[in-house]
């Protein structure tokens, strides 16, 4: 454009207004960009996860805590594409270039919650050294997350022990103090605490007058030696005794010396041997008695016709009865 | 409308609902033929260059201030409340986020396009009005000066060209705002809140991979809220009538009807943007 005047105040405030915006506009860019990591060199991973939960591309990658990149898209996986069961969603990871060294076959993904709002974001965990790197376009493993609602359900059946546990317990506690059943009395009731009281008081007085020594059977046990002394002076009788009988004096000292008692009783054994021998040979009154049945037998008919006889007469008295007749 | 059986008032004229009915359609009518021939005569010759840039300085430079002030209370207060209940919850650290985005999104276009209506609006819509009144845009027709190309356009692009710029300064300052509370009174790290605005412009996302959606949708809106605040002021005071009177009415009417067109505007753009680029 052709000026014939030089420039004007106005043009001028204008046109630094409008530069002023326009870098403040290209600083914002530039910045927003810094934080999103939009100017640094990145490449793609994948992985594959059996649930997004809630994740959205624009979502932070971290590795180690560190935001790295972001989520650049996530995909369902159609069911006939699937290579394994549990990945439904593929979600492709752009994480800056600069980091890619981290990065290994045995680093680990998976979805965090974080801050008040539980925004979603990738958590990548450093691979060790000897494991060979990952470059773009790989697929990095994943891990699933804890399932909060498995958790959840899990606990809550503890919880509910917990609660029974804790009414157990109160009641128990209210019951004990309430002075009831033995630990509540214990507690509660001073009378055997009293009568430890007492106990302590009597044996305490009890001992003194063992110790004191003034009579009683446990104080003499103590205190006087006439017991062991009669019970030496029975030991040394004792000693005496068995000397004695060792050396064959009296009627033990001859049954423990002599055999003559032993032989009489031997031979009086031999001979009942011999009586019962010829009883069982049936020799003699005895033996014919005990081994044969002719006098049983005899015995038995003779009760037989007796019963009958009696049976007879208790019947029929009258016929045993002579008729008397006075006149 | 069925004609209702007894009618009150002047029996000659129409009904009041149909005759506002119809002024409205007029008016509407009027609205976008202006709009039309404003929008033929931008591309195509003559083309009042100084005109154009004596009304960017009318609308851009003159609202400088009044916008810095609106942005830079906007952000201080809006840190401050959101900082009362935040702290409640231990959050002041969103305050960042909280600031950044709705200013950039929402706050900075819509206040900044209502505080340069008030302020560049109405002083189009008084200078037109009386520019009609003292028959200066008759005389502008005689000498074969098309007033629309001479008056309507320059103002029309001052206002479409400005109004992204002061909407971008109001953002800055408006942020800033928020950072003066945030350190000054919330004790957070400027570091930290600076951050956080740039991490919630960033996660709604990016167009051509570097440009963040939310500046899209926080300049497209001024673009067109300029445009409003421009056409209604041209428009209401190129129909003045009834002297200096007159040029008062038709300022208020185009402060009015522009702030409640932005704002009407501003939902439904939003909806459009939101579907456009987030979704």
């Amino acid at each position: 454009m052709r000026r014939s005047s030089p420039l004007t105040w106005e043009e001028a405030r204008v046109g630094l207004l409008i530069m002023a915006a326009l870098a403040a506009l290209a600083g914002g860019v530039f910045f927003v960009g810094s934080a999103g990591h939009v100017f640094g060199e990145r490449f793609r991973l994948v992985t594959l996860m059996n649930s997004a939960s809630g994740l959205a591309p624009g979502a932070s990658v971290q590795l180690a805590g560190q935001n790295v990149g972001q989520v650049a898209r996530v995909e369902l996986i159609p069911p006939e594409a699937r290579s394994n069961e549990g990945e439904a969603v593929a979600v492709t990871l752009a994480v800056n270039r600069n980091v890619a060294s981290q990065i290994r076959t045995d680093s680990r993904a998976h979805i965090q919650t974080q801050g008040l709002l539980g925004d979603r974001l990738i958590n990548i965990s450093p691979g060790s050294p000897d494991a060979p790197r990952l470059s773009a376009g790989d697929t990095l493993t994943s891990v699933e997350p804890l399932d909060y609602q498995q958790v959840l359900n899990e606990a809550s059946g503890a919880v509910s022990n917990l609660t029974t546990i804790t009414r157990d317990l109160s009641s128990l506690t209210e019951r004990i103090a309430r002075g009831e059943g033995t630990a509540g009395r214990l507690l509660l009731d001073p009378t055997l605490y009293r009568r430890m009281v007492s106990l302590s008081g009597s044996l305490d007085s009890t001992l003194t007058a063992v110790n004191r020594g003034d009579g009683g059977t446990l104080s003499r046990l103590l205190h006087d030696d006439e017991l062991y002394s009669r019970m030496v002076a029975s030991a040394a009788s004792l000693d005496t005794i068995t000397a004695r009988v060792s050396e064959g004096e009296g009627s033990l000292g001859r049954m423990v010396a002599s055999d003559s008692l032993y032989r009489s009783v031997s031979g009086a054994a031999g001979r009942a041997d011999s009586l019962l021998q010829r009883i069982l040979a049936g020799e003699g009154t005895a033996g014919r008695m005990v081994t044969q049945d002719s006098m049983y037998d005899e015995l038995l008919r003779t009760l037989v016709d007796l019963n009958a006889t009696l049976e007879e007469m208790r019947q029929n008295p009258r016929r045993f009865i002579p008729p008397v007749s006075v006149f | 409308m069925s004609k209702q059986p007894h009618q009150r008032g002047r029996p000659r004229e129409d009904g009041w609902i149909l005759a506002s009915l119809k002024s409205a359609a007029v008016r509407t009518d009027e609205y976008f033929t202006l709009l039309w021939r404003s929008l033929r005569a931008t591309f195509s010759r003559p083309f009042y260059v100084d005109d154009l840039f004596q009304q960017m300085d009318t609308v851009g430079v003159a609202s400088l201030w009044i916008v810095i002030l609106t942005g830079l209370f906007t952000g201080m207060v809006l840190a401050l409340q959101s900082a009362v209940e935040m702290e409640r919850f231990g959050a002041t650290i969103y305050i960042g986020r909280l600031v950044g985005a709705t200013t950039v999104r929402e706050l900075g276009p819509v206040l900044t396009a209502l505080m340069v209506t008030g302020r560049a609006g109405s002083g189009m819509a008084a200078q037109l009005g009386s520019m009609e009144v003292t028959e200066q845009v008759d005389a502008l027709e005689t000498m074969g000066v098309n007033p629309i190309r001479r008056l309507v356009v320059p103002r029309l692009l001052a206002g479409v060209i400005m109004m992204p710029i002061l909407t971008v300064i109001t953002d800055l300052v408006s942020i800033v705002g928020g950072l003066l509370i945030a350190v000054v009174k919330l004790d957070l790290s400027a570091t930290l809140y600076l951050r956080s605005v740039w991490a919630t412009l960033q996660q709604t996302g990016f167009i051509f991979r570097y440009i963040p959606i939310d500046f899209v949708q926080g300049l497209v809106k001024p673009v067109a809220f300029g445009g409003i605040m421009a056409l209604t002021a041209c428009y209401y005071g190129l129909r003045t009538r009834g002297g200096t009177e007159g040029v008062g009415r038709s300022a208020t009417k185009a402060v009015v009807t522009s702030s409640v067109l932005i704002l009407a505007t501003d939902y439904f753009l939003t909806q459009v943007l939101i579907t456009l680029l987030v979704e």
